[in-house]
């Protein structure tokens, strides 16, 4: 399962890389795409979630009992607290534009299980595929406008 | 190599569809064997977007040889070969009406308004494409071109002349009805050959995607187009080869391919309620699927079923 969640990270920061090159993030002292993990990271930076895609895993579980389909459910997180020279009141346009752009990072929705402990990665002969994400209504806290999105991935599991 | 890239799980079914040669009934051919772009299907595949409650029917039938008092079966033949195939097509354009609605369709061109009939009344008069122009840029008289603007459809094809019998350049969109005299723009009226224009330029009309027949044909006529019509009960049957694709998910690609496909049933829609108030109106099409030879070992036949495994995926 650790290959499908790796994956799934890569993939989408390969893609947001593509679909909005401005959106980066510094993490120990490095710019990266705005795909963080958060079991990946031992200590976010400070405000990471806003202006980043946040990928929280959660629930596992087989398709089908004993089958070899799996699932894994992943939240992911983000928002924003608008610009200070619109005093904030652009939140809701960042976050839409966010919500645009984890559409269309999330097609196709399937990608080459890769194993990320070697270099190069290395194919693992299956697919995972993930649903469209479902996004639950914004939050409004301290001045930050967040939004969660659900995506469920589905991979093989005795392929990695 | 794991087993499990055998079961294999699927995205959403897309649509193709690309001309028959209406004189020699023949179709054009899919290869599974060279790569198709589902987002960019090579020429002249056209993409007809995404279609819901794809169903495939298989009729035909088998005879029993038998022999004996007690009627032992000794060997099966096949009696008869049919194959139907249905579909709702999400996107509504010209050739997906065209293909639900099984006659011919129509373009309803821009018209003075004062003579009105129920598939466009007498149209404005056309203007001649130049030589020179191509698939995608329709040149015309600088002078004409301030009538024109992006956004607006056009159809380029020529004039009907007495004997014609098949209507339509590259593409048959339609036939002669023998009991009526068809005036100048019948080939216009029902041709595949509609863009969209997406830029003037100081010579002509830019189009957002080629015409489906080609650079325009010797004497070949532009006139906007300002609506589609089909009609109940014309005589025309549409005829396309189709291939519809399961998009990958877990690894492997399907493809059902149709070397012909004849539209069988009358236009319908399906409904399909999204929210209260709201509903998607998809448009239903049935097919009968019609014979080909296949070029490798000869035989008569209606379909085909391909599967493109993800590498590395065991045959057994």
């Amino acid at each position: 399962m650790q290959a499908a969640k790796d994956t799934f990270l890569k993939t989408l920061a390969t893609r947001l890389a593509v679909v909005n090159p401005a959106r980066t993030v510094i993490v120990d002292g490095a710019s990266r795409a705005a795909v963080l993990t958060v079991e990946n990271e031992t200590a976010l930076p400070a405000g990471t979630v806003l202006g980043t895609f946040l990928l929280s895993w959660e629930g596992a579980g087989e398709v089908v009992p004993e089958g070899p389909l799996m699932y894994v459910d992943c939240k992911v997180s983000y928002g924003s607290e608008g610009t200070s020279d619109m005093l904030g009141t652009d939140r809701g346009r960042v976050v839409t534009a966010m919500d645009a752009e984890l559409l269309r990072i999330s097609e196709p929705t399937h990608a080459v299980k890769c194993d990320y402990t070697k270099t190069p990665p290395a194919g693992l002969g299956s697919n995972i595929f993930w649903t469209r994400p479902v996004m639950a209504a914004p939050t409004d806290a301290n001045g930050v406008l967040m939004r969660t999105a659900a995506v469920r991935v589905f991979l093989f599991a005795e392929v990695g | 190599m794991e087993r499990a890239g055998m079961q294999e799980y699927f995205g959403e079914v897309r649509a193709y569809f690309a001309p028959v040669n209406r004189t020699t009934e023949t179709g054009t051919v899919f290869d599974p064997s060279v790569s198709f772009d589902l987002n960019n299907p090579p020429s002249p595949w056209v993409p007809l977007g995404l279609v819901r409650n794809f169903k495939r029917v298989a009729k035909s039938t088998l005879g029993t040889v038998r022999s004996g008092a007690a009627g032992v079966a000794q060997v099966q033949y096949r009696k008869l070969t049919d194959a139907r195939v249905s579909v709702d097509f999400c996107e509504w354009g010209k050739l997906q009406m065209a293909l639900a609605a099984s006659s011919q369709h129509m373009n309803v061109l821009e018209s003075a308004g004062t003579q009105a009939r129920a598939s466009g009344g007498v149209a404005k008069a056309g203007q001649p494409a130049l030589a020179g122009s191509t698939a995608t840029l329709i040149l015309l008289d600088p002078s004409v071109l301030s009538n024109y603007a992006v956004g607006e459809l056009i159809v380029v094809d020529v004039n009907y002349m007495a004997g014609m019998t098949e209507l339509g350049t590259g593409i048959s969109g339609g036939v002669v009805e023998t009991s009526v005299q068809p005036d100048c723009d019948a080939v216009r009226r029902v041709s595949y050959n509609v863009g969209c224009v997406s830029a003037i330029t100081a010579t002509g009309l830019q189009l957002n995607a080629p015409l489906l027949g080609g650079a325009p044909a010797s004497g070949a006529q532009v006139q906007k187009v300002v609506a589609f019509v089909d009609h109940e009960g014309a005589n025309f049957f549409q005829e396309w080869s189709a291939v519809f694709a399961l998009e990958e998910a877990s690894g492997g690609r399907v493809y059902f391919y149709y070397p012909r496909l004849q539209a069988s049933a009358p236009a319908e829609e399906t409904v399909a309620a999204v929210a209260s108030g709201v509903s998607m109106t998809l448009l239903h099409a049935e097919f009968a699927a019609m014979a080909a030879t296949d070029a490798n070992d000869g035989e008569s036949v209606v379909c085909y079923r391909s599967y493109v495994p993800m590498a590395g995926t065991p045959a057994y």
